[in-house]
C-alpha cells in the first residue's frame, strides 16, 4: 500500500470517528449510555477515577475501552493519537496552516503526566480536565445549545490550541498532552528509547511526582475541606455524586451530564464562591422562573447523568436507587410563601412532591401550610421549580448537602421496577 | 342550562339562555326528546352511581345511561375529553383517570357518531412521561383519539373572559375545551393537599395555563369561577380507587377501593357525591363546593339529587 492511499484511509477513519464522537456525545435517538464511550477510552481519566474511588466502579464492560487503548499504546505507541483521538483529528485540521515553527521546545506533557500520577499516589485525582477526550466532549454542549458561559471557559483550550497549532503543528498533541505522553511511555516499555531521552524523562518523573504529591496534599488539606466546610454555599450535585470534594476532583469536566440532562438543570456556574478545585464543575440549578410545569427539577424517573459519567464522579444509579438518593434538602421561606404570608390555599409544593416530603400544618385557621419533612426530602427541586410565589421570589428552595446518601424510608418500595 | 355548544362562549347571559332553549327546542323535534324535556323542566339533579369491579362493564353501563338520557346531541362530531393524566404514576396508584375507563368511553363515543376525539392535558409532571405512565396515551391511541400535550403546544391556550367569576376575571384556557361540540369531564376523585379533594371541578386546572393565578387569589373561589366557563355536557368521575391521603400525586398510604363511577350532567353534583366518599374532616375543607353551591353553579345538596345506584356485573 503506498503512502498516499494510507493517508486517505487514515483521514477517512479519523473523520468518521470524529463524527461518531460528536454524534454519541450529543445523543439523539441512541441509548444515552453510549455518550460514555469516547470519554471512557482514556486510560488516564479511568485510572484517576479508579484511584479516587479505590475500586473499579463501572464493571468489567467499561474496563475494556481504556485497557484496550493502553494495550494499543504498548503495541503501537501513538496509534491512538493518529487514528482515533477526536481532539487530535480536530487539531490536525489547521495544523501548520500559518507556519511550521517550533517555538515551544520543551515538552511539558511528561511533567503534566507525572504530576497527575503524583496526585494519584496521594489518592486525589488532579488535572483530569487536561484529558483530551474530556476536552473534546466539553465542547459538545455547544452543539446541543445547552451551554452556559462558564461552561465554555475550560473549553477555550481548544481554540487556543487550534491557533497555536496553526503556527507550530500539533503543538498540543506532541508537546502538551499527558495522554499522548502516556501512550509514548507505554510504547517505551517494549522499546526503550536512547539514554538522553531517559535522562530527560527522569527529571520529569521526579519533578512531576513531587509537584503532583504536593498539589494533591495541599488540595486535600485545604481545597476539599473548604468545599465541604462552607456549608452556607454547598453545591447541589447530580444524583450519584458522593460529596463536594470528591466530585470536584474526580470530575473531568467532560460535561457529558450537561448534555444528558433532559431538564437542562445540570449547568456550569461561574466560579464565584467556589474553591479552586470546584471551578467549572457541573452543578444542578433548579429553575427560578414563575411557572414552567415539567421543567427545571431533577425528575424522579431519570438517571441519565449517572449513566453517562465516564469517571464515576456521578456513580451509576438504578431507578430505584435514584428514588432513594438524597441530593439536597428543601427549605420553606415563610415570608415569601403564599400560604404562610398571605393565607392562600396553595400547597403546590406538596402537590408536586414526588416523595411525600411536604407535610401540612393546619394548626392555625385550618389553612394548609407547607413544612418540609427532612427525612423524606431528596432535594429534587420539583417544589422550587413549581412554587407559584412571585412577590418575594421562590418560597421554597433547595440547599446542597455535605454528603449524598440513600434514604431508607421505604418510599422507593412503593414502585414497581422492571 | 348545563348544555350548550361551548363555541358559544362570549355571548351574553341572555343570548346564552336563548341559544340553549333554541338548542333544546331543536332537539325536541328530533329523536332525543327526553333530553330537551329534562333541560327545560329539570325537577331534581340526576346522579348515576355505578358500582362494580369490571371497569369496562362500568363504563359500558355509563355509556348506556348517557345515551338513554339525551346522549350528546344530534350532529355532534367533535368531542373534547378532560381526563386527569397529570402525573407520572401507574393506573393502580390512582393519581390519573384509569385508562381502561378512558378507552371504553372513547370507543363508545365513536358508536354515538363522534368522529373527532381530543384529549388535551396540561400536566404537572413531564407531559410525555405522564401520558405514557398513566396508560392514557395507549388508551387514546387504541381508540383513535388524539392526546394534546399543552406543555409543548402552548399556542393552543387563549384568553377568555370569566364574566361570572369573582376572583378569576380572565383565564387562559386551551382552545379545544372551548371550541368543541361536546365537552366531557372525566376526572379521578382523590385527596388534594390544598383543596382537600380534587375531582371534577378542580380538574379544569389542567385546562388552564396560568395556574399560579388560582393559588394567588383564593384557590377555592378560583376553582368555582373556572367552572362558570368550563361546563361539560357530562361529567364521569372515576372513583374506582380513591387516594385518601398524600394526594394528588401519591403514592398514597390509604387507598379506598370504592369501585364506583359517578355520572351526572352537573359537575358540581358529581363532586358533591364524590365528596361524600371522603372522611368528614376532609369534606369540611372542600370550600370550593360550598362556594359553587352559593354561586348556583350546580347542586351540592345530596338530598336534592336523584341518585340512581346501579350495580354492574
Amino acid at each position: 500500500m503506498n503512502s498516499a492511499n494510507k493517508k486517505i484511509i487514515r483521514w477517512t477513519v479519523r473523520l468518521v470517528l470524529l463524527a461518531c464522537a460528536v454524534v454519541l456525545a450529543v445523543g439523539g435517538p441512541l441509548p444515552i449510555m453510549l455518550a460514555r464511550i469516547f470519554p471512557s477510552l482514556s486510560p488516564l481519566a479511568s485510572a484517576g477515577a479508579f484511584i479516587a474511588q479505590q475500586r473499579w466502579y463501572p464493571g468489567l464492560l467499561w474496563a475494556v475501552p481504556p485497557v484496550a487503548m493502553l494495550a494499543l499504546g504498548v503495541w503501537k505507541g501513538r496509534l491512538f493519537c493518529r487514528w482515533i483521538c477526536p481532539l487530535g483529528t480536530l487539531y490536525a485540521l489547521p495544523s501548520g496552516l500559518i507556519a511550521r515553527k517550533t517555538f515551544l521546545k520543551v515538552r511539558p506533557s511528561a511533567l503534566l503526566f507525572w504530576m497527575i500520577v503524583g496526585a494519584w499516589l496521594v489518592g486525589v485525582p488532579l488535572l483530569l480536565w487536561l484529558d483530551p477526550l474530556a476536552t473534546f466532549n466539553r465542547l459538545t454542549p455547544l452543539v446541543r445549545g445547552v451551554w452556559s458561559p462558564a461552561g465554555l471557559v475550560l473549553g477555550l483550550i481548544v481554540p487556543l490550541m487550534l491557533i497555536l497549532g496553526a503556527i507550530q503543528p500539533m503543538i498540543w498533541c506532541t508537546h502538551l498532552c499527558p495522554l499522548g505522553y502516556c501512550f509514548e511511555l507505554a510504547r517505551s516499555l517494549r522499546r526503550p528509547g536512547p539514554k538522553a531521552a531517559f535522562d530527560q524523562t527522569r527529571r520529569s518523573i521526579i519533578a512531576g511526582l513531587l509537584a503532583g504529591v504536593a498539589a494533591a496534599m495541599a488540595s486535600r488539606r485545604w481545597l476539599m475541606g473548604e468545599a465541604i466546610a462552607s456549608s452556607a454555599n454547598l453545591p447541589i450535585l447530580p444524583p450519584g455524586a458522593k460529596n463536594p470534594g470528591h466530585f470536584a476532583s474526580v470530575c473531568t469536566r467532560c460535561y457529558a451530564c450537561v448534555n444528558a440532562c433532559p431538564m437542562h438543570i445540570i449547568q456550569v456556574p461561574p466560579p464565584a464562591g467556589r474553591s479552586l478545585l470546584q471551578w467549572f464543575q457541573p452543578e444542578l440549578k433548579f429553575t427560578d422562573s414563575a411557572e414552567t410545569p415539567g421543567e427545571g427539577y431533577c425528575d424522579e424517573t431519570c438517571i441519565n447523568c449517572s449513566q453517562v459519567c465516564p469517571t464515576g464522579a456521578i456513580m451509576p444509579l438504578t431507578l430505584r436507587q435514584k428514588r432513594q438518593r438524597l441530593i439536597g434538602t428543601a427549605k420553606v421561606i415563610r415570608p415569601a410563601c403564599l400560604a404562610w404570608a398571605d393565607n392562600e390555599y396553595c400547597m403546590v409544593c406538596q402537590e408536586h412532591c414526588s416523595y411525600g416530603a411536604i407535610l401540612t400544618d393546619e394548626s392555625k385557621d385550618y389553612i394548609p401550610r407547607p413544612v418540609v419533612n427532612d427525612k423524606l426530602c431528596r432535594g429534587c427541586g420539583f417544589c422550587q421549580s413549581t412554587c407559584p410565589a412571585i412577590r418575594n421570589g421562590k418560597a421554597i428552595v433547595v440547599c446542597g448537602i455535605n454528603e449524598q446518601t440513600f434514604s431508607d424510608d421505604g418510599y422507593a418500595d412503593l414502585f414497581e421496577y422492571d | 342550562m348545563k348544555c350548550t355548544r361551548n363555541a358559544n362562549r362570549g355571548l351574553s347571559r341572555r343570548q346564552f339562555i336563548q341559544a340553549t332553549l333554541a338548542g333544546g327546542a331543536a332537539a325536541l323535534l328530533g329523536k332525543r326528546a327526553s333530553f330537551a324535556m329534562d333541560e327545560i323542566a329539570p325537577d331534581k339533579t340526576d346522579v348515576w352511581v355505578f358500582h362494580g369491579e369490571d371497569k369496562e362493564a362500568l363504563m359500558k353501563a355509563c355509556l348506556r345511561t348517557i345515551s338513554d338520557n339525551g346522549g350528546f346531541f344530534d350532529g355532534a362530531r367533535k368531542l373534547t375529553l378532560k381526563v386527569n393524566a397529570a402525573w407520572i404514576r401507574k393506573p393502580n396508584q390512582g393519581a390519573n383517570t384509569h385508562p381502561q375507563l378512558v378507552e371504553t368511553f372513547l370507543n363508545g363515543c365513536k358508536d354515538q357518531g363522534i368522529t373527532e376525539l381530543l384529549l388535551p392535558e396540561y400536566t404537572c409532571d413531564k407531559a410525555t412521561e405522564s401520558f405514557a405512565e398513566s396508560g392514557i396515551l395507549d388508551a387514546a391511541k387504541n381508540a383513535g383519539a388524539r392526546m394534546i400535550n399543552l406543555q409543548t403546544d402552548k399556542h393552543l391556550f387563549k384568553d377568555v373572559e370569566v364574566p361570572d367569576g369573582k376572583n378569576l376575571k380572565t383565564a387562559r384556557v386551551a382552545v379545544d375545551f372551548l371550541e368543541t361540540d361536546v365537552l366531557v369531564n372525566m376526572p379521578v376523585a382523590k385527596h388534594h393537599g390544598a383543596a382537600a379533594m380534587t375531582c371534577a371541578m378542580k380538574n379544569w386546572m389542567g385546562a388552564v395555563e396560568e395556574r399560579g393565578l388560582f393559588h394567588q387569589n383564593n384557590l377555592h373561589q378560583c376553582i368555582a369561577d373556572s367552572c362558570t366557563v368550563l361546563r361539560p355536557q357530562w361529567t364521569i368521575v372515576d372513583a374506582t380507587r380513591i387516594m385518601l391521603d398524600r394526594g394528588p400525586k401519591g403514592p398514597t398510604t390509604n387507598m379506598n377501593i370504592a369501585n364506583l363511577l359517578i355520572v351526572s350532567r352537573d359537575q358540581v353534583a358529581a363532586d358533591a357525591y364524590a365528596a361524600s366518599l371522603f372522611p368528614d374532616e376532609l369534606r369540611k375543607k372542600m370550600h370550593f363546593l360550598d362556594i359553587a353551591g352559593e354561586m348556583k353553579i350546580g347542586m351540592t345538596d345530596l338530598s336534592q339529587m336523584d341518585i340512581h345506584r346501579i350495580e354492574v356485573g
